[in-house]
This record gives structure tokens, sequence and C-alpha cells, in this order.
């Protein structure tokens, strides 16, 4: 039983090892994204002013945020072959830095007047001081008059 | 006192005063080649044969001794010795004339290295979508499920690169880095798979690392035979319809085998009409998931000469794939390319499809006891994933042919390996081998993912064996490997237009229009291992390996700069990386007995250079993209044990698997993504009838495996709720005259548990794990 005695005592040491949690756990919890405005699906006339109010919170610390406006058309099949008129699909995107464990963004973004109608996503990602990144979308729906 | 004493030195002295003889032995197959593992038994002397088939029992009287050699893929060797003097014999083991005669077990033979031999029949009846995912079982192994009909191997955590999979000797050579892409090997036709757990470096080089996954699917038939197999099969979860075919037939030392496989299947059912992603709720019409069908076919041939001193064979395989993508999976899931499309067994946009074509040809010589094998090798993977035309940029327009070929990839793989078997002694054996292969990677297609590129790799490898007595065998192995990959380099000029007609600099716009930089970079790795294995009696046995392991980088690692919508990620290469270094100490104990076997499996891995993804906390410009990941090395750690336990008591047969893995890479200790947490695995089988009149090994099964929450995740990783999941199944062979056709009914997931897996390609989407599934397979032997 000798070996038995060994064995039993290499496993107890690995296991131990094994088990022993870490004083400072690494942050895997993602910062959180509350669209306030624009609603989802809401509709916004080109040319006009889009205010835009996004509140963020995080566990540990927040660090920086993307917004992001693109054309989805009808169902992401961007076929460039198609578009016969002056309207051409409206691109935004911005970036900022985000502190603490809340903070909100106020912003207004003006939709161009040549803007080609349809719906949108609105995008907005989010990152905290440990990497972890979330993500949130609305659609948004741009018209003419 | 004194007297019993004195009368057990004279007992000990009279015993030592006989002399004492060695047998020792060479076991081969039918076509010359080694068996190791096969356990050889002399009266109560029991040993079993190395890698190069040797075996050895010293410490015998004279006398006669009843000879015995078993191994899970031969049928047993019995011949009755008489020792005179020392005996050198040789042993040739039959193979079993139908493999699905074999019970369904998976044998633990007392080789050196920590490997599991999994037969034939384990595997198809296991079968549950793809060769990987039929390993399940396996202690230490997962499989990384990308829907129903693919899944690559993982052990202990490790996957995609860091596993070789090898069919025949040959390292297979697909595209691996993707996470959506399964292993182009048929199940059906495989005759022996080996995992090799823990660095297997020295024999198979680069990526070695978790492991090897070692396929043989070219062994002789039987000499004068011709035996066949058809095989059905049905499965309700995805409405799959199969059918797989072999024949072999050998008139003395000519032999050809062929086999066929086909599979067809539908959209896959899950166990929920929601999902939750990104907010959104994405409706699963009828519960299955769209677009989800597939089909996959296989076809192999095989030609060989087998002679006294001169064995070749020659093999051609083709493995064609295609199946479809869930269109929630690429970018942001549209509500109207997840509706309803009233056929559940179209594959429509987006989908991949995949060719492998392998051919091989190999030459065996035999010099007394001394070999020489030669093996070439040829592989081509074509991958190809269509989507309709899309694009963010405004500037791209739709190709004018092709215009639904979204990536488009062609690796071609030239291989040639030597070895060379050298017997000194029956004590003592050295391996000696070259390998090179010569790669190239060539692209089409819409959108640009991974360059083309050339790659150039040779090692060279020693491994020696040495057996010190009845009780202590150990081997040494020194393998140096030089590999050089150039790459091709890819500017977007579209991209560099779109960007900067978005208003974006030019520094940065050539910044990300630099989708893969020209890179040519050389490796050099030496690696080394030492094995020991040492068995005090016939129960017990401890094994211990170290040794060190490597990985050179791939091209996306060393050169992307882009999305991969595989992962729905940003990720940019490293030209500076070096190869991937591991160290490795695993150590097996092991009991065995008639009704009871136990094991248990500690192990450690160190890595001095990781290669990851590294979130960089800096957004990409491209939409779609949210943070850049960047691939970086760092140091990391691994370690867990392996549990396993058979105990065999009247009709009933219990076994039991626990498996544990604790790693973090050490730069901010976050543990290593898609690790499997600790699970449990027990099945019970009983079997109702040995053997009738009509029926025989009838016998059913209960099994589930549990799964605990894995809470040690990776940035952007989920937790994955604890799951537990139960099977069922009952197998019978019938007897009609001559044929014996094998019946195996079984239920996978009885309860339609909605639950979600931690190694999952669809994790990321909130997807669940695929509900209950009624499979039903009917062997007809011929």
């Amino acid at each position: 039983m000798k070996p038995f005695k060994h064995v039993l005592a290499i496993i107890t040491t690995l296991t131990l090892f094994s088990c022993s949690s870490d004083s400072t756990s690494p942050d895997t919890e993602k910062p959180t994204i509350s669209i306030v405005k624009p609603t989802d699906e809401q509709s916004v006339l080109s040319g006009e002013n889009l205010t835009i109010e996004i509140a963020f919170s995080d566990n540990v610390e927040l660090a920086s945020y993307k917004i992001e406006i693109h054309y989805s058309g009808d169902g992401h099949s961007h076929n460039r072959l198609n578009s016969q008129n002056e309207d051409i699909p409206w691109n935004y995107h911005s970036e900022g830095n985000l502190s603490g464990k809340n903070d909100i963004i106020h912003s207004t973004v003006q939709v161009p007047i040549n803007a080609e109608h349809g719906m949108y996503h609105f995008g907005v990602y989010a990152l905290d001081r440990a990497g972890n990144q979330n993500i949130q979308w609305v659609e948004l729906d741009v018209e003419h008059e | 006192m004194y007297k019993h004493l004195i009368s057990l030195l004279f007992a000990v002295m009279g015993y030592c005063g006989y002399s004492q003889f060695t047998l020792s032995g060479t076991i081969v197959d039918a076509e010359q080649k080694p068996v190791s593992g096969a356990v050889v038994q002399l009266g109560q002397h029991q040993t079993s044969s190395s890698s190069e088939g040797f075996f050895t029992i010293s410490g015998l009287s004279k006398g006669n001794f009843t000879l015995s050699v078993t191994h899970i893929n031969y049928q047993e060797y019995l011949r009755i010795i008489e020792l005179k003097s020392n005996l050198h014999i040789k042993i040739q083991l039959l193979p079993k004339l139908n493999l699905l005669e074999e019970v369904a077990v998976n044998s633990t033979s007392q080789t050196i290295e920590n490997t599991e031999k999994i037969s034939n029949a384990s595997i198809t009846t296991n079968f549950s979508g793809s060769l990987a995912s039929s390993l399940e079982n396996t202690a230490g192994v997962n499989a990384f499920r990308i829907g129903s009909g693919a899944a690559k191997p993982i052990i202990r955590g490790l996957g995609h690169n860091r596993v070789a999979v090898a069919v025949n000797g040959i390292k297979h050579q697909g595209q691996p880095w993707g996470s959506d892409h399964g292993l182009e090997i048929d199940a059906f036709s495989t005759e022996e798979v080996e995992v090799i757990k823990g660095a297997a470096s020295i024999r198979y080089g680069s990526d070695a690392i978790g492991g090897a996954l070692v396929i043989k699917n070219n062994s002789a038939p039987q000499k004068d035979s011709i035996q066949g197999n058809i095989t059905l099969l049905g499965r309700s979860v995805n409405q799959t319809i199969g059918a797989a075919f072999d024949l072999k037939e050998r008139k003395n030392k000519l032999f050809y085998k062929l086999s066929a496989s086909y599979l067809d299947y539908g959209d896959l059912k899950t166990t929920t009409d929601t999902i939750v992603y990104l907010t959104r709720n994405i409706p699963i019409h009828n519960r299955k998931l769209k677009n989800t069908a597939g089909m996959e076919w296989n076809a192999m041939g095989q030609i060989g000469y087998m002679g006294e001193n001169y064995q070749s064979t020659f093999l051609l395989s083709n493995n064609r794939t295609k199946a479809g993508f869930f269109p929630g999976a690429h970018g942001v899931p549209e509500l109207n390319r997840l509706q309803d499309d009233k056929n559940s067994r179209n594959i429509n946009y987006p989908y991949q499809q995949v060719n492998h074509l392998t051919v091989q040809n190999s030459h065996q010589w035999n010099f007394s006891e001394n070999k020489v094998s030669i093996a070439l090798g040829y592989q081509n993977n074509r991958r190809q994933e269509m989507s309709e035309f899309h694009t963010h940029y405004a500037n791209q327009n739709t190709p004018e042919s092709h215009s639904d070929v979204e990536l488009d990839f062609n690796l071609t793989t030239w291989s040639a390996d030597t070895t060379l078997m050298l017997h000194h002694s029956s004590f003592s054996q050295t391996e000696l081998g070259l390998q090179s292969h010569y790669q190239q990677n060539t692209i089409k297609g819409y959108n640009f993912l991974l360059p083309e590129y050339k790659q150039f790799a040779t090692g060279m490898f020693a491994l020696h064996h040495y057996k010190l007595s009845n009780q202590i065998k150990f081997n040494l192995g020194v393998r140096y490997d030089y590999a050089s990959i150039s790459l091709s380099g890819f500017y977007d000029t579209i991209l560099y237009d779109y960007l900067t007609s978005q208003n974006y600099s030019q520094e940065i716009a050539n910044q990300y229009a630099l989708r893969s930089p020209e890179l040519s970079k050389n490796f050099s790795n030496l690696n080394g291992k030492m094995g020991l294995l040492y068995t005090p009696d016939e129960k017990w046995s401890v094994a211990l390996n170290l040794g060190s392991s490597f990985r050179t980088p791939t091209a996306i690692e060393l050169g992307a700069n882009g999305i991969h919508h595989g992962s729905f990620r940003h990720e940019k290469g490293d030209s500076s990386l070096n190869s991937e270094k591991g160290y490795t100490a695993d150590l097996q104990i092991g009991f065995s007995s008639d009704k009871f076997r136990i094991g248990v499996n500690p192990y450690l891995y160190y890595f001095s250079n990781f290669i990851y993804l590294k979130p960089s906390g800096a957004f990409s410009i491209l939409p779609h993209a949210g943070q850049i990941y960047q691939y970086a090395q760092t140091r990391a750690l691994l370690s867990g044990g392996e549990f396993e336990s058979e105990i065999t008591w009247n009709r009933f047969q219990t076994t039991i698997i626990a498996e544990y893995i604790y790693n973090k890479q050490l730069k901010d200790n976050y543990p290593l993504p898609f690790t499997p947490p600790f699970n449990l695995y027990t099945k019970v089988n009983y079997t109702l009838i040995r053997d009738s009149k009509h029926l025989k090994n009838t016998e059913i099964y209960f099994s589930g495996k549990y799964f605990a929450t894995q809470n040690r995740i990776a940035q952007n990783e989920e937790i994955t709720p604890a799951s537990f999941v139960m099977d069922l199944g009952f197998s019978t062979t019938f007897k009609f005259g001559k044929t014996t056709p094998k019946l195996i009914l079984s239920v996978q997931n009885l309860w339609d548990t909605h639950y979600y897996s931690h190694t999952s390609f669809y994790r990321a989407l909130e997807i669940p794990e695929q509900g209950r599934n009624i499979q039903v397979m009917l062997q007809i032997p011929f």
C-alpha cells in the first residue's frame, strides 16, 4: 500500500494547488448600455437633428464608447447596383471616453438631407477598463417629408 | 522463531538456485507492423508490448507455459511454450474478422505514453454527427461543436491548432484556425483511433501540444478473405438519413478496400422558441435553427501488396461537406432573414462547402527485426463560404462573376515522412524519423480574411525505448524542427478609398487597408521528452511523462488585420510572434483487476509563450466592429486531472469518468477561453442476453453527463450554467444463419433538456444545444 500513500499525497497537493482561489479575480463583467434616445424604431426625418442619450454603468470602471449608424436597408443585402436616386446611405461614427462606474452621453447629430431613406442600425459599443465589451442596437427609420 | 527464518532462508535460496530464463518476442499484425499495447500473459506473469511490439518476461524457470496475447483489435493468440533456455519468438496477430464483433469498450494499454485506443465499433455506436463528437466521452476529450454536423477535438481544453490530427501517420492539413470549421474525416471508415493526451511533439511535430488524434484506416485485411458492411442511419434531431458501405478483399499478397458514406440532414432542432441576443428577441420558428441543414459524402479506395519483407499501399479518399450557417451568426441578426422559409432541408445563403482530397502512398521494408518505412502524401483542402454579395463599402461593386463567393481558400500540402526502427536487443530499440511538408494557400472571393502563403517545414527525431526490467520501461526522445512561412501581402484599395471618403486621414486609412503584410519568417524548435512506466505487479501501473511541445504561429496570427466573421471580431496579427512553447508533466496511476479498473491522471502544463487574442481597448473604425483584438504572447498555466473507473459486476458494467481543468494566462490571470468546466460522466450498461439462438450481445444502457457551471471565463465570454443530460440506448446483434446484423437504438438528451455548452461556436449567440435525438443504426456485415 506504500505506493498508494505516495499517490494520494501527490493528488492532494495538485488538487490544493488547482483549487487555490485568486486574491483578485479578474473582471469579466461587461459594462451595461442603456440607449435612452433614440428609442427602438424611432422615426427621424432627413435634415433633422437626432438627439442621442445613452447611459453606461460598470462594476469596476468604464473606459470608452463608440456610436455607429449605418444603413441596413432590407436585410443587409447592400446591392449597390440598385441605387437609382441621388440619396446615399448615411454612415455615422463617433467615439469618446467614459469614466467612473456610471456615465451618460448626450449629443445631437444631424441626419444629412440626402440620406437614403429606410431602416438604419443605431449601435453603441462600450468598453470597461478590463477590456470587457458590450453592444446594443436599436433600429432607426429615416424618412423624407 | 529462528526455525521459521532458517526454513524461509532455505526456501529463498532454493528458489534462487533454479536457472532463470527469459522469454522475449515481437508482436506484429497481418502486415508486419508492430502492435503496441498487446497484453501478454504467461502463467502468472503479465506484461504488455511496447510501441515496437516488443515484450520480455524474465525470471522464468524451465517448463511448459500457456502464452496468451490479447488486444482489442485482434483475435486472441494462444500457444503452448516449452521453455528450456532463453527464447525469442515472433507472434503475428490476426485482425478480428468483423470489427463489429468487438464490444464497444475503450482500452487503456500499458504504454508509457498517455494514450487511449478507441475501436471503430465504439466510434460508430457513439456517432453523434461527426468523428470529434463521437469521442466526447473519452476522458480528457471534448468537442468544439459547430451546429450538428461539424466538430473539432479539444484535449484538456486545448483545441484548434493545439491538437495534431494524423491519418495513417500523415498530419491532416485543413484550415484548423477557424472556429466554424470541422474535421474533414469520415467517422465510418476509421479502423482505429488513438487519443494521445499531453505533448506528442516528438512524433508529430508542431501543433501536438494538447495531444494528438491518431487515426488509422489503411490496415490490410486478413489473408484470403472478402468482407464488407452496410450501415444505415437515421437521426431525428435533424432528420438525418445516412448510409455507409465498405468492402475489402485480399487474395494472398494483394488486397483492395473500398468505402463510401453519405449523410443528408435538415435544420437542427433545439430546445427554445426564442433567443435573447443583444437584448433583442430572435424567434426560432418550430424550434429549428434555420439554414443549419447540410450534407456530407465520403469515398475511399485503397490497394496494397503484403509481402514477407516488403509491404506497400496506395490510398485515395475524398470528403465533401456542404453545411448552412444560421443567418443570425454573421453580424447583427435581421428578423426578416430569420423568417420561417417553410423548408427545413434547403441550404441557402450563407453556407460553407469544403472538399478534402487525400492521396497517400506508403512503403515498408523489414530487415530481420529492423524496419524502414516511407509515407508520401498529397492533400488538397478547398473551402468556400458562399453568401449573397454584401459590403459596407459604397465603392465596392458586385463582382461580375461568382458574386456569391465570399471566401475561397485552396490549400495544398505535399508531405514525405521516413521512419527507421532499429532493434538493438529485446530490451532496447531506437526509432529515427525525418518528416517534411510543403504547403501552399491561394485565395479568391469578394471578402478578404486569410492571405496567400507558402510554408515549408521539416523535422527530425530520435526516440529511444529501453526496458530496464520486467517492472520498469522508459523512453527518451529529441526532435528538431525547422519551418519557414512566407505571406503574400494584401492591400485593400477599396477600403482605402472608402475610408478616405469618410474623412479618415490617409495614415489611418493606410493602416486599415494593409490587410496582410508581406512577411517571411523562420522558426527553429528543439524539443525533448522522457517517459517512464513502472508496473510493480499485474495490477498496478504508474507512468510519468515529461516533455516539451511547440507550435509555429499560423498565417492569421502573424498577419491578420480585419473582421473575422467567424468570431465576430476585428483581429490583428503580430508579425513578431515566436513559436508557442509548452512544457508538460503527466502522471498516470492505474489499478486494473478482473472486474475493476481505476485510473487517476493529474497533469500540469506551463507555456512560456502562449499565443492568445488580447482585447486592445481601442475601437476599430470598421463598421460592425467593436474593439480590436490583438494577437499577443504571454506565459500561461494549465493543470487538471482525469479520473476513470470501470466496475463489472454480474451483467452490469458501470463506467465513471470525471475531468477537471484549471488554466490561466499569467499576464493578467484571465482563464483561457473555451475551457470545458468540471464534468462527470456515468454510464451503466446491462447485458440482457450474452449469446442465445437468434440474439447475442443484447444490451441496454443509460448514461448521464453533468457539467458544472463554467464561471472561470475569459473576457467577453459568457458564464455557462450547469447542465445534466441523460442518454438511453439499446443494442443487439441478430443471428440469421451466417449474417449477423447489429441494431443500435439510442436516445440522446432523453428529457429534451435546455442547456448550453461552453465549447460551442454558437454559445456567443445564446443558442442552446440540440434537443432530444432518437437515433437508429443498422449495421449489416456480409
